[in-house]
């Protein structure tokens, strides 16, 4: 360790064996492949993870797909109508409102430069603020990314050999040169490029980040070549479009034609990929309701970003995977027969060591029991069985949840929450038929109006055969004959059939029910009510007293709820009931908690306050978080003391303190050297942790840095 | 989090932290106004059980909304009481280190839990003591009112002491009424708190107890200085020392180390994934990191930061990855060049790099360019950051963006080994103090002086030792040229200008510009260092 401490570098290199001058030519292995790789669990996390993000990118290609082809049909539409603003010097500027989950941006704008220099035009450029201090440093990028441009070497005649060419020093990246190179290179060889193809667009991704000067004076030199070079402007606005107007001055926004893109807000796009992905039966690996509380917590009241909640999903995934081969059984249903054949018998004992197998177990009689413990053949049979039991419970689990979600969607005060997470995160957590927020939602549907209900069985519907199109065709298990399966065979895709039938049934009879309620009393109070008030009351309490008789719509749907809290009593039971359930379900939130949310004040002031927390040691039990004793730490009992005092600090009473603590007896302990070094050194390192700070103000005074 | 990611909840009641007052008083009436101010969530709960009978309105749904806002489980029942740590404590009197002091001394390990606030309590246990702690006692405390006349704001307590042992009471007792005020707090906020049943409404920061903290100009502590203690010599047994650690803590340290040995294995998984690690908590985490670059990362590229180093450069640090490991001749101005390079060079030989940054929170990488630096590098795929912080604030030098890019993820590392290293440098309130850097270098440069110089600063030295006080203003200029002439030092006020620049290289006199535009001259070196070295020039 002496190695890396100097008193004149403060940077160690250490090489091991790393050999700059060749490559490597046998493609060694990274040091995590190398120690990770002959693991189970590592490769199906691997396999896992990166299906995951295949799905991922799917999504995110859809879902900004919508944003991205508006811009870029906009700016087609500018690049033909370029010619009409050039005499105005008006730059066409796009303005896209991003929101404030940065992070998430890095993605939307790297997938609009792949559509902009697919359809529109192939210059486009990017500048980040942190490369862009000043405006020289501003338009040097722009040129020199313009005009250096890989992409367009390639496409560029092959004979001019640009290859050979090097390229432009930054520092005579000017707007002249861009100008030249754009009139050599685009204007004067038109053979391959149509006229419409020439503009340059230059995306400024963090508007607010600018130097509002330097962004000032870009805009006007740009201004000034508008004639000649047809550039299109695009600002990544985080938060409204005033920031823009605040920023310019009329003569600088007179000479922007603005239009302005709203992208999706955020909460949106993290519904969309947690219902799509994480949400689903198909999903690898499934968060319990505590985990799933824990992420979105940290999305909704931290940082808003879709991409932070995705790597905290990863690294929630990464510790359930981490060091258990019996997690390999994730993931694709069909592959699970092999994964279990491929299971050692020490990877069985683990699992028959998981808390949900007993309950499991107390049901077996005796023989199974044996056999359950003994022979791992006959164990895998049923763990087989039972893993197939959870799926289908998992695939049923969700299609009742997006139901329900669809059910009490429109419903008034949003007990359960609007979004199939929220409801998730309720199912997840306990038997939602239980609560009052459900009986609440099934009465308030209940009273639903005909149309409406119609309207939402209907999308149920939907969703129904949504889910049945999903599921891979062909029967998804062999039909078994083992005495466990019965008892369980409702669920799966049966299940589902079942509910869609029901459904279709439910819609014909609401629709043709009627809604009149058949009269049954003759209406033979017709007499004058007028002066009469006792009379009316009457009439009104009499009314009450009558039964009140259902339509046949009413009837109808009240067997419609009815059938609805059968179905959900019976496919939302709480994942945590299941057998096996921790072999899918990742339960362990507080494991991760810590990691996702560091918390290090906490544990420096746990620590200091009471180190036998950490150290476990006999000698410091204090009865008290405040109290001392003279065999804590040296720090801790400065710190100790350091609170006791107010904004500043005295050193010599705090060292008469310390050391009539460490030395009650002693007459004058704060003479000892000893004492005056162990002192000292707290100090230094209580300032060395931001506690206090040297002051000026008087002498050996300190000043204390916290409340 | 995020964001400096103090997850410590308040919680109910803390039963570790009783208050009692000894005097009930009246709450001050600003607090109380603040409170019935603020929209506490338990208000807003109370007046949804009320509304949910009515039929809903806009106002109905806003509530609502406002309920469902809550973190659900970012706070949990093991997280440190916020009101532990950051909760005001308004008035602080000389005595409440007397006090801790007493109690544990007095009572070692009591039995019953008791805090330091129980100062009634306290003072009739003091029969049970020793006799020779309070005869003890009894002395210091003498020995301190005698030395303190002026100090303190609680002038009717002070004025009358007496060294007496019932003095002891009212002493204490004045000292529970001025902590009066700020008991309020803990029962006011604990009934609100009984009724809501709401956690997190529990902590409430209370803006007016910061301005009567702050508010108070003078200084009210002792005035002691260690110039009392006649063996202060730090500097010769400061290194020789070994740090104090007792047999039984070494041992459980140990344990703590083994246990984060095993986590190295994660470690390397997690960083494998593209996470970087950052580890916190108390105790000095290089020999942590250490053992896992011995034990793990033999075979791959390291590099190592020492971010207490005081004079590190982020410059530094490129230059080691760029120049000494990727052979390249000069680094890029560009911070996304940089970047580039060094993604592209790694990706192409196939090479994992790793850092392993001491206190990313130090001193020379506070600067927001550092860290973007930094975060921007360890985001690259093949670099692999392990980064350790000690600062309390130190989470506040990441905003949203950084942390995205260095994904980090959180591991409590608490060692409690001594941070030897990282507070051996001057800038470390331990040497400062001691002074002998600043006294050796003051020497060296006044060696190479010629003796007119000498003349000239020991003027400003005297001068300066002469006019000891509160705020010194210095020596003006004009003073010293008409001194320096009579000692025939110099002739011309140009030439003691000239002198004088070679003292302002060297940062030994600073001018300082007064309010009637006069230059004045200032040593800023303290008077005790500056008496220390006239006496060893004088010798």
């Amino acid at each position: 360790m002496e190695s890396t401490t100097s008193v004149s570098k403060g940077v160690f290199l250490f090489p091991n064996g790393y050999n700059n001058g060749k490559k490597s030519k046998k493609k060694s292995l990274s040091i995590f492949e190398s120690t990770f790789s002959n693991e189970l669990w590592y490769t199906s996390f691997k396999r896992n993870w990166d299906a995951v993000e295949d799905q991922l990118k799917i999504l995110h290609e859809m879902t900004h797909s919508v944003l991205l082809n508006d811009i870029v049909s906009y700016l087609k539409i500018a690049q033909q109508g370029s010619e009409l603003n050039s005499c105005d010097k008006i730059i066409p500027c796009i303005t896209l409102l991003t929101g404030v989950n940065q992070p998430d941006h890095v993605d939307q704008f790297k997938s609009l430069i792949g559509l902009i220099r697919e359809d529109v035009s192939p210059h486009v450029v990017m500048v980040n603020s942190q490369d862009a201090p000043t405006l020289k440093h501003l338009v040097e990028n722009t040129v020199w990314q313009l005009v250096n441009d890989d992409n367009l070497v390639d496409d560029l005649e092959e004979s001019f050999d640009e290859s050979h060419k090097p390229k432009l020093k930054k520092s005579r990246c000017t707007m002249k040169t861009l100008q030249s190179w754009y009139n050599d290179n685009l204007v004067k060889s038109p053979k391959k490029w149509k006229k419409s193809q020439h503009s340059l667009v230059v995306i400024i991704p963090d508007f607010e980040s600018f130097n509002s000067n330097v962004l000032q004076d870009f805009v006007m030199i740009i201004s000034s070549y508008i004639s000649t070079l047809p550039v299109v402007l695009i600002f990544g606005v985080a938060t409204s479009v005033s920031a823009l107007h605040k920023s310019f001055p009329y003569q600088v926004s007179s000479k922007l034609l603005i239009k302005v893109f709203h992208s999706q807000p955020s909460h949106v796009y993290m519904n969309q990929v947690l219902e799509n992905i994480f949400l689903t039966h198909s999903s690898p690996f499934h968060l319990s309701g505590k985990a799933f509380e824990l992420l979105t917590d940290v999305f909704l009241f931290y940082d808003f970003s879709v991409t932070g909640i995705i790597q905290s999903i990863k690294y929630c995934m990464m510790d359930f995977f981490y060091a258990d081969n019996i997690k390999s059984l994730c993931g694709d249903r069909e592959e699970l027969n092999a994964k279990i054949s491929k299971l050692t018998s020490d990877d069985l004992e683990n699992i028959r060591r998981l808390l949900s197998f007993r309950p499991f177990l107390e049901v077996q009689d005796c023989q199974t029991k044996i056999g359950l413990f003994e022979d791992d053949n006959f164990f895998k049979e049923i763990l087989q069985e039972e893993l197939h039991n959870l799926h289908d419970y998992l695939f049923s689990f969700y299609l009742s949840l997006r139901l329900l979600a669809v059910f009490v969607k429109d419903l008034p005060k949003n007990v359960m929450g609007k979004s199939v997470r929220e409801i998730y995160a309720k199912c997840a957590a306990e038997h939602i038929v239980k609560t009052e927020a459900f009986k609440e939602s099934m009465q308030l549907i209940n009273f639903q109006s005909k149309v409406q209900l119609l309207e939402t069985i209907q999308s149920a519907i939907e969703v129904v055969n949504n889910a049945l199109q999903n599921t891979s065709p062909g029967p998804l298990r062999s039909p078994t004959k083992n005495m466990l399966n019965k008892s369980i065979n409702s669920l799966g895709e049966e299940f589902v059939k079942n509910i869609k039938i029901h459904f279709a049934i439910f819609r014909r009879q609401i629709g043709n029910a009627s809604t009149e309620v058949t009269v049954q009393e003759e209406d033979d109070d017709d007499f004058d009510l007028r002066g009469s008030r006792y009379k009316l009351k009457e009439k009104l309490l009499k009314a009450t007293r009558v039964d009140r008789v259902q339509s046949e719509f009413m009837m109808i749907r009240s067997r419609f709820v009815n059938y609805l809290e059968e179905i959900f009593e019976k496919s939302l039971l709480p994942p945590h009931t299941q057998t096996f359930h921790e072999i899918l379900f990742f339960t362990e939130v507080s494991n991760v908690k810590k990691q996702i949310i560091g918390a290090p004040r906490g544990a420096l002031h746990v620590a200091l306050s009471n180190p036998q927390c950490y150290l476990q040691c006999k000698c410091c039990t204090l009865p008290a978080l405040e109290s001392v004793s003279d065999t804590i730490p040296d720090v801790s009992l400065a710190y100790k003391l350091h609170r006791e005092c107010g904004k500043h600090i005295n050193l010599y009473d705090w060292l008469q303190a310390f050391a009539a603590i460490l030395c009650p007896d002693s007459e004058d302990p704060a003479h000892d050297t000893n004492i005056q070094v162990r002192f000292t050194r707290a100090v230094a390192e209580l300032q060395f942790l931001g506690f206090i700070k040297t002051s000026k103000r008087k002498t050996d005074h300190v000043m204390r840095l916290t409340w | 989090m995020h964001l400096g990611n103090n997850h410590d909840s308040a919680s109910d009641d803390s039963p570790a932290t009783p208050r009692r007052t000894v005097r009930v008083r009246n709450k001050p009436k600003k607090y109380q106004d603040f409170f019935e101010k603020t929209p506490t969530k338990s208000r807003i709960s109370t007046r949804y059980g009320n509304v949910t009978s009515d039929d809903s309105t806009d106002d109905d749904e806003l509530n609502i909304e406002t309920l469902t806002l809550k973190p659900k489980a970012l706070f949990g029942s093991d997280d440190v009481e916020g009101q532990d740590m950051f909760k005001f404590k308004s008035r602080h009197t000389k005595l409440d280190l007397q006090n801790k002091v007493k109690e544990a001394i007095g009572s070692p390990i009591p039995s019953t839990p008791k805090t330091p606030k129980r100062n009634k309590h306290l003072v009739t246990k003091d029969e049970a003591t020793p006799k020779q702690v309070v005869n003890l006692l009894k002395k210091r405390i003498i020995k301190k009112l005698e030395s303190d006349s002026e100090e303190s704001d609680f002038s009717a307590s002070s004025s009358d002491f007496v060294p007496d042992k019932s003095e002891n009471e009212s002493s204490s007792d004045s000292n529970s009424e001025t902590e009066a005020v700020e008991k309020e707090i803990g029962p006011m906020v604990r009934n609100k708190c009984h009724k809501s049943k709401q956690k997190d409404s529990e902590y409430i920061v209370t803006p007016d107890n910061y301005f009567m903290m702050n508010s108070s100009k003078k200084i009210t502590t002792s005035d002691h200085t260690l110039a009392r203690l006649k063996n202060m010599n730090l500097n010769e047994n400061l290194k020789e020392m070994d740090a104090h650690i007792s047999k039984e803590h070494q041992n459980r340290i140990t344990d703590l180390l083994h246990g984060y040995n095993e986590l190295f294995d994660k470690w390397l998984y997690v960083l494998g994934e593209n996470f970087n690690i950052i580890l916190y908590g108390i105790g000095s985490k290089r020999e942590v990191l250490h053992r896992f670059q011995i034990e793990k990362l033999k075979s791959v590229p390291c590099i190592i930061i020492n971010g207490f180093f005081p004079s590190l450069m982020i410059k530094n640090v490129l230059e080691a990855i760029v120049v000494d490991l990727l052979g390249n001749s000069h680094v890029p101005s560009n911070l996304s060049d940089v970047v580039n390079l060094i993604d592209s060079q790694l990706k192409e030989r196939l090479t994992d790099l790793f850092l392993i940054i001491h206190n990313i929170d130090g001193t020379m990488l506070r600067n927001s360019k550092a860290q973007s630096t930094l975060a921007s590098i360890s985001e690259l795929k093949n670099v692999h950051t392990i980064a350790t912080i000690d600062h309390i604030n130190a989470p506040l030098l990441w905003d949203h963006s950084k942390l995205s890019k260095y994904k980090f993820s959180w591991w409590d590392i608490t060692t409690f080994l001594p941070y030897t290293e990282e507070t051996s440098f001057e800038n470390s309130l331990m040497t400062q103090r001691s002074g002998a850097l600043q006294l050796s270098s003051l020497k060296s440069v006044y060696q190479s002086l010629t003796t007119n110089a000498r003349g000239i600063f020991n003027i400003i030295i005297q001068y300066q030792l002469e006019n000891q006080k509160q705020n010194y203003q210095g020596l003006p200029f004009k003073d010293l040229y008409s001194k320096s002439r009579e000692q025939f030092l110099v002739s011309s006020e140009l030439a003691l200008r000239a002198q004088l620049t070679e003292f302002l290289d060297h940062k030994l006199v600073k001018f300082k510009r007064t309010l009637d535009g006069s230059e004045n001259l200032v040593i800023p070196i303290e008077s005790v260092l500056l008496q220390q070295f006239l006496e060893q020039q004088s010798t």
